[in-house]
């Protein structure tokens, strides 16, 4: 059995823009192990996107390699990218992006859709992927009728519900309050002692602090790769 | 499959408000297109009507005076019966008239008494009672007479009670021996029977010398194919008698017809025109309402491709949540359209002119749907198409 989750080995990515080129990763190299729970930092411009949409399979590297989960996923076409963040990516975004119409319910089971699975393990699977976020009652609400720690659970419910190899969460709190936030993160913390592997892209310093690993992005490369005060504290709560 | 339709009508009922739009646009444009299309034509088949002049066995010469009258031009009375040698020509009589006061016992009434020869194919309408003037009784010139359906009106008096009654006026005595039926009505139509006709051999007795000036002669042919030779052949024939100094014309059924045609053309590009500006109303207003939500699809599209739906997976479903669109929207709106039409021709168009004119419900009811069909599945499919296209990122970032 492979340990590692994720492997990244002199990633480049070159942006063209009309005759410019603009390089966001000039090489990068990164292994995650699984279980890992990964906080990207860096200001903006820095190519921690760049790089959370490669790790993603949203976006292809220009050159380099990609080992997803044992796989090298750095030059599937779109549908194979598509099978690949079905079958091993979570995403939660900041803004939550939950199809605003469809109940909860319906929302955490849209992956397994796309997966093929018929209408009632859709269904038990939703249901027990919102009762792992800890809102198996809110399962009919749509999402207007929810508070945003509320659809961000159900988004994290969502990205769970495939059982995938890496959660990705890009600004998970960015547009929650403080205390929000820290139940987010308290989620994320249960999840890893569940044996999740987690990559958390943010800015936020005391955010970051929660992860076990902080890597810092700096002109499209990695210039800081070491564990978080909250590993060196042993695990005592920061936020 | 039967997935992609279930959450296809899922997200169809999930947007109540967009569908219910979406359909009723449809619908809307949908039936305005089609009650258009039909009001139009039976409209313009009333205005038209039926038409008919003459009998179709007849054709009329006359000198064509378009370049200024000239009396030498006539055709005289003795002249008439030349026309009877050209082939496939029955009968020529003179074609004149005289408006007489005419009564039967105590009622009157203002009519018009022309002569007819002894063919049944000279009466341009069929019997409601009697006979036509028979052969004999025409070149005898008889005392007798057919009503036109027109005259018995005025007279005011039952056809089947007209036959056998004398009929009196100015110099003319006649007995009733058939009355015409009416012709077919339509808001533009001629009637050009005579309201009595009598024997040509009594009108000429009566009206008319052999040196008479008549100008106009009515010739009956034998078969309704036969008529544009003989016109040729008639009009050449009298232009000789006359060392083509003169020229002549005819008319006859289908020269009226090419007419009633210009004018049903012209009735027919106005309605189309009518069709076309509503169908582009319909259209505009359907691709109204499908991109008005373009922005929540397109992010929706970038969440399904982002957790793995792929472009054909989540084009399959927009494409049948388009087609449900159409097939609703336009099977209410043929249905609307359809009914009003329907009642709208019935209840006024026909109860007014009369004319029960063919329909094409099924063509209005094809172009207006295969149209707005064209325009829900493109405005439908195709913002979805393009967002499908997008990156997950792009997609999610769209306003």
């Amino acid at each position: 059995m492979n340990d590692v989750a994720i492997e990244l080995s002199r990633i480049t990515k070159v942006y063209k823009t009309g005759s410019f080129e603009v390089p966001a990763l000039q090489g990068i190299d990164l292994t995650i192990q699984r279980g890992e729970y990964v906080a990207i930092m860096g200001p903006s411009g820095s190519g921690k996107s760049t790089m959370m949409n490669i790790i993603g399979c949203l976006d292809r590297p220009t050159s380099g390699t990609y080992h997803l989960d044992g796989e090298d996923v750095s030059h599937l076409d779109d549908n194979a990218l598509a099978a690949i963040r079905l079958r091993k990516l979570g995403f939660v975004f900041q803004g939550f992006n939950l199809l605003a119409r469809t109940d909860a319910l319906k929302n955490v089971a849209l992956p397994l859709f796309y997966a093929g699975l018929s209408a009632n393990e859709r269904n038990r699977r939703a249901a027990a992927a919102l009762e792992e976020v800890g809102l198996a009652d809110r399962g009919h609400h749509k999402p207007s009728e929810l508070s945003g720690g509320q659809q961000q659970r159900v988004a994290i419910a969502r990205a769970l519900v495939n059982d995938p190899a890496v959660l990705l969460a890009d600004e998970p709190t960015g547009n929650l309050d403080t205390k929000t936030s820290a139940e987010i993160m308290a989620l994320f913390d249960q999840l890893h002692g569940g044996g999740r592997t987690i990559i958390m892209v943010t800015h936020d310093e005391n955010i970051a602090r929660n992860a076990r690993r902080i890597v810092r992005l700096l002109d499209g490369r990695v210039v800081s790769d070491r564990p978080s005060e909250h590993e060196q504290a042993g695990g005592t709560k920061l936020l | 499959m039967i997935n992609y339709v279930l959450e296809a009508f899922s997200s169809l009922l999930a947007q109540r408000l967009r569908t219910a739009l979406a359909i009723l646009g449809l619908a809307v444009g949908v039936g305005a297109v089609i009650a258009i299309q039909i009001l139009g034509h039976s409209m313009a088949g009333a205005m038209a009507g039926v038409f008919k002049g003459f009998s179709n066995y007849t054709f009329i010469i006359q000198p064509n005076f378009s370049s200024g009258f000239d009396a030498k031009a006539a055709i005289s009375l003795d002249q008439v019966e030349l026309f009877d040698a050209i082939p496939h020509v029955v009968q020529a009589i003179p074609f004149d008239q005289h408006a007489l006061q005419m009564r039967i016992e105590h009622k009157t009434a203002q009519l018009v008494v022309a002569p007819i020869g002894g063919d049944p194919n000279f009466y341009p309408d069929p019997f409601a009672q009697g006979r036509p003037i028979s052969a004999q009784e025409a070149s005898s010139g008889a005392h007798v007479c057919v009503l036109s359906a027109d005259a018995a009106t005025k007279l005011g008096i039952d056809p089947a009670e007209l036959i056998g009654k004398e009929l009196r006026g100015g110099a003319i005595r006649c007995s009733i021996v058939g009355v015409l039926a009416a012709p077919p009505q339509g808001a533009l139509s001629f009637d050009f029977a005579p309201g009595v006709s009598v024997p040509y051999a009594l009108y000429e007795r009566t009206y008319l010398r052999g040196s008479s000036k008549i100008y106009v002669v009515q010739v009956l042919v034998d078969d309704p194919r036969n008529i544009a030779g003989a016109e040729d052949r008639a009009k050449a024939m009298i232009a000789r008698m006359g060392n083509g100094k003169y020229s002549y014309q005819t008319f006859d059924n289908q020269f009226f017809a090419n007419a009633f045609d210009k004018i049903f053309l012209i009735l027919t590009l106005v309605v189309g025109t009518i069709g076309a500006i509503s169908l582009a109303v319909a259209g505009i207003g359907i691709m109204n309402i499908l991109l008005v939500s373009i922005v929540e699809r397109t992010r929706e599209i970038g969440v399904r491709k982002a957790i793995g739906g792929t472009r054909g997976q989540i084009m399959t479903q927009f494409a049948i949540e388009a087609a449900t669109l159409t097939f609703a929207g336009c099977l209410i709106g043929a249905a609307i359209g359809v009914a009003i039409g329907w009642w709208i021709n019935s209840a006024f168009i026909v109860k007014i002119s009369g004319v029960i004119v063919p329909v094409p419900w099924l063509e209005s009811v094809i172009l207006a749907v295969v149209f707005a069909a064209i325009v829900t599945l493109a405005f439908g499919i195709y913002p979805a198409l393009r967002a499908a296209s997008l990156d997950p990122i792009e997609a999610l970032r769209y306003e």
